[in-house]
């Protein structure tokens, strides 16, 4: 069984985030799906196939009042996007992935959840946003694993990378 | 105080539920109600499952004249609560209660507490553990005694029933 800690992060070289669109490095036409309002996540759209494709409520986003919670989510919509349409290359996957739940709270955070069945992971976007956090927690048959902690520049990438590349080999 | 082996958690609508059905952390949110606590935490709302009534009653709890829970009702083991009260980081931030109001009608009403100290990053996780420690949903349509289908094979058992007294 593949756990977050034992991904191998190795397959995943400084060079692969230089197809981000703000790296300066444009992607080709082709790359791109034209049908959807790529202002609402933020630079290029990649197309992702039908079972991929877990963006369907995004447009919640644009209910969010607070306009660094919707920053903050608008940003990681599309380095997620991005991070997915490079790993499902890296990985034979033929399932199918839930959508994104979007839930504003009443303080006006954003809470973005994924979940599956024997385990869920989230990102919260907060007003100050020293205090937003992601989390993966799960259920007995990954023995209670569990994580969290802030979201962090630095660590991003890897944090990104590490979830969605256990949730491809565990699904 | 003993506790029941169980607590439910009413499902105000779909909006707390994944596409998927599972319900989200949202579901738990913690609340601020300084006026009507006395201590310094924060609450979410469940009903202790005393017995096999609980259930109706949550289902059935009524708000401005509208059912209260209209997507049903979860139940949680309180063994899994316990995991997660005796988490390392949450330890003694996390408890539960009986409600004391005795003007209440819900003789069943509790809390999950959180102390107002906790971070937001701890709380968010919390909730989700909650939300992952949630068993199947109830509603009333797949609550037996709610089920039309149910109730006519039901209705059905008792005519013949009935007949079969009548006939001996």
């Amino acid at each position: 069984m593949n756990t977050i800690d034992n991904c191998d992060l190795n397959q995943f070289d400084d060079s692969t985030y230089n197809v981000f669109p703000n790296s300066g490095e444009e992607p080709s036409e082709n790359d791109f799906v034209s049908g959807l309002d790529i202002n609402h996540i933020g630079g290029y759209m990649y197309a992702l196939p039908d079972n991929l494709n877990i963006f369907k409520y995004y447009g919640e986003i644009d209910k969010i009042k607070i306009e660094n919670v919707k920053k903050q989510a608008t940003y990681f919509l599309s380095q997620f996007q991005n991070m997915l349409f490079l790993i499902k290359d890296k990985i034979s996957f033929s399932g199918s992935l839930p959508s994104l739940s979007f839930v504003i709270s009443d303080d006006g955070s954003l809470l973005i959840e994924w979940v599956f069945k024997d385990f869920r992971m989230g990102f919260a976007f907060e007003e100050n946003e020293k205090e937003s956090s992601w989390y993966f927690a799960s259920n007995e048959k990954f023995d209670y694993s569990h994580s969290s902690g802030s979201i962090n520049g630095n660590t991003f990438y890897e944090l990104l990378y590490n979830l969605l590349y256990f949730v491809f080999e565990n699904v | 105080m003993n506790f029941p082996e169980s607590i439910l958690k009413g499902i105000p609508n779909k909006d707390f539920l994944s596409a998927d059905g599972y319900p989200l952390a949202y579901l738990f949110e913690f609340k601020d109600k300084t006026a009507d606590r006395q201590d310094n935490n924060l609450e979410t709302s469940i009903c202790w499952k005393d017995d096999k009534n609980t259930i109706n009653l949550v289902l059935n709890q009524k708000k401005n004249g509208e059912l209260q829970f209209k997507a049903g009702v979860v139940p949680i083991h309180r063994s899994d609560v316990d995991r997660i009260k005796k988490l390392p980081r949450v330890r003694s931030q996390f408890s539960y209660e009986r409600d004391k109001n005795p003007n209440l009608n819900n003789p069943y009403h509790g809390n999950l507490l959180l102390a107002k100290t906790c971070n937001k990053i701890l709380r968010t996780y919390i909730q989700t553990e909650l939300a992952m420690s949630c068993q199947e949903i109830i509603t009333s349509e797949n609550m037996p005694m709610h089920n039309k289908r149910f109730q006519k094979v039901f209705c059905d058992i008792i005519q013949l029933l009935k007949k079969f007294k009548k006939n001996s």
